[in-house]
């Protein structure tokens, strides 16, 4: 089975909207809470396991705050597919979505597939209200509501690319393949040997917001 | 192709017009500076997923993926929500992924192991044999909890030492998840002692 070449995934927004905090509950299924700026770039593979194969995402996951902005559009160059997040409780960060907009645009064209986002609508005082979202009309991009911490429509941007890179509308997400899991030869002694981390962690409470959430 | 029915303003037609000519991805059209004149009403939300790019990638046929379970019976199956402990920046748990948690027998080696894919995106957040040496301890505060350490292999082919722990919805199922934890661990002691 041939395997598909990575794309590069251009990630713009405003600062603060949630772009890293996005990437890294892919990767790893954590929420980030602190606000930790993105300096320049920071490049990170996400990959999905699709019914036409498994595809490589390299995220270009740029800073949004200006003066953080290292080379920015240099960034973009050869961006196959791109995501512009906006924060739904920032009016402004969607006001700004025209500008990453033409920025990447003028970089990467206009015929590459762009999907606009729009982050934390898990937040109950929402500021953009889904009549107010139409930007993405104008330009032919999709439009996705999003949540980083309810993982609402989590995948879909990456769905949606995928399925515009390679042309198949029926494109969705499979079952990745399980790796074997070995015997392990630790002895009931070298386990114990963690005790004292596993002590120390059986102190820490769970995040308390994720008590109340159904199972 | 075009889905411009709704009122498509004036201050699109460049962007309109480059649409329809070429593919090519070089081309730097002068995108006409958005003001705000954004606040016309909006009907739906549906994602404007119909407008048609150049396929960039050639992918002809669908193509089957493993699960690498095939050969495994499942036999317990619950919903849940994984953890990894970490120290940095501070001690914390951070969520590894919700979704199915199951335990697979394999049906010619009859070992069983313990596996759980993050909803939605199918990935593999738990991975690892119901080995014997391994003890389920209770969570401070909670009652739908189980904390236990093992080397997990749902990532990394080498294994990776975790601190992990999984919330259920109630503690009638957190409580029947640690019975088929430990019936299933002496049948693996039992496997192991016969050969």
């Amino acid at each position: 089975m041939a395997e598909i070449p990575p794309v590069k995934l251009v990630l713009v927004g405003d600062g603060g909207v949630g772009k890293t905090t996005f990437v890294q509950r892919h990767i790893s299924g954590e929420f980030e809470t602190r606000y930790i700026p993105t300096l320049g770039v920071s490049v990170k593979t996400i990959a999905f396991y699709t019914n036409y194969g498994k595809f490589i995402f390299n995220i270009w996951d740029t800073a949004g705050q200006e003066k953080f902005g290292g080379l920015r559009d240099g960034y973009y160059i050869q961006g196959q597919c791109a995501i512009i997040m906006f924060d739904v409780t920032s009016r402004l960060s969607y006001k700004n979505c025209p500008n990453w907009y033409s920025d990447l645009t003028r970089v990467c064209g206009t015929e590459i597939p762009i999907v606009l986002t729009g982050n934390k609508v898990d937040v109950k005082d929402r500021k953009v209200k889904p009549s107010q979202i139409n930007f993405h009309r104008r330009f032919n991009l999709s439009y996705y509501d999003i949540s980083a911490k309810s993982n609402y429509n989590f995948e879909k941007p990456f769905i949606w690319l995928a399925s515009k890179l390679c042309g198949h509308k029926d494109l969705a997400l499979v079952q990745e393949p399980t790796l074997a899991a070995p015997e392990v030869a630790l002895d009931k002694q070298q386990m114990s040997q963690y005790e004292a981390e596993v002590a120390a962690a059986s102190a820490v409470a769970l995040p308390i917001s994720d008590e109340t959430d159904d199972l | 192709m075009s889905d411009t029915k709704e009122e498509t303003t004036t201050t699109t037609t460049p962007v309109e017009e480059k649409k329809e000519e070429t593919t090519t991805t070089t081309a730097a059209p002068a995108v006409v500076e958005e003001e705000k004149k954004e606040e016309k009403s909006a009907d739906n939300l549906s994602e404007d997923a119909s407008r048609e790019f150049a396929p960039t990638l050639d992918l002809k046929e669908e193509v089957k993926t493993k699960t690498n379970e095939e050969d495994e019976e499942v036999l317990f199956v619950k919903r849940a929500k994984l953890y990894r402990f970490v120290k940095e920046p501070q001690d914390q748990w951070n969520e590894r992924g919700t979704g199915e948690v199951k335990f697979l027998k394999h049906k010619t080696t009859n070992k069983i192991r313990i596996v759980m894919r993050r909803e939605k995106i199918f990935k593999v957040c738990l991975n690892h044999m119901v080995s014997p040496a391994l003890t389920l301890k209770p969570m401070t505060g909670s009652d739908k909890s189980w904390l236990w350490n093992a080397v997990d292999f749902a990532e990394e082919e080498a294994g990776k030492f975790e601190i992990l722990c999984i919330r259920f919805g109630t503690p009638e199922i957190a409580n029947e998840f640690k019975e088929k934890f430990e019936e299933y661990q002496k049948e693996n002691e039992k496997l192991s002692s016969e050969n």
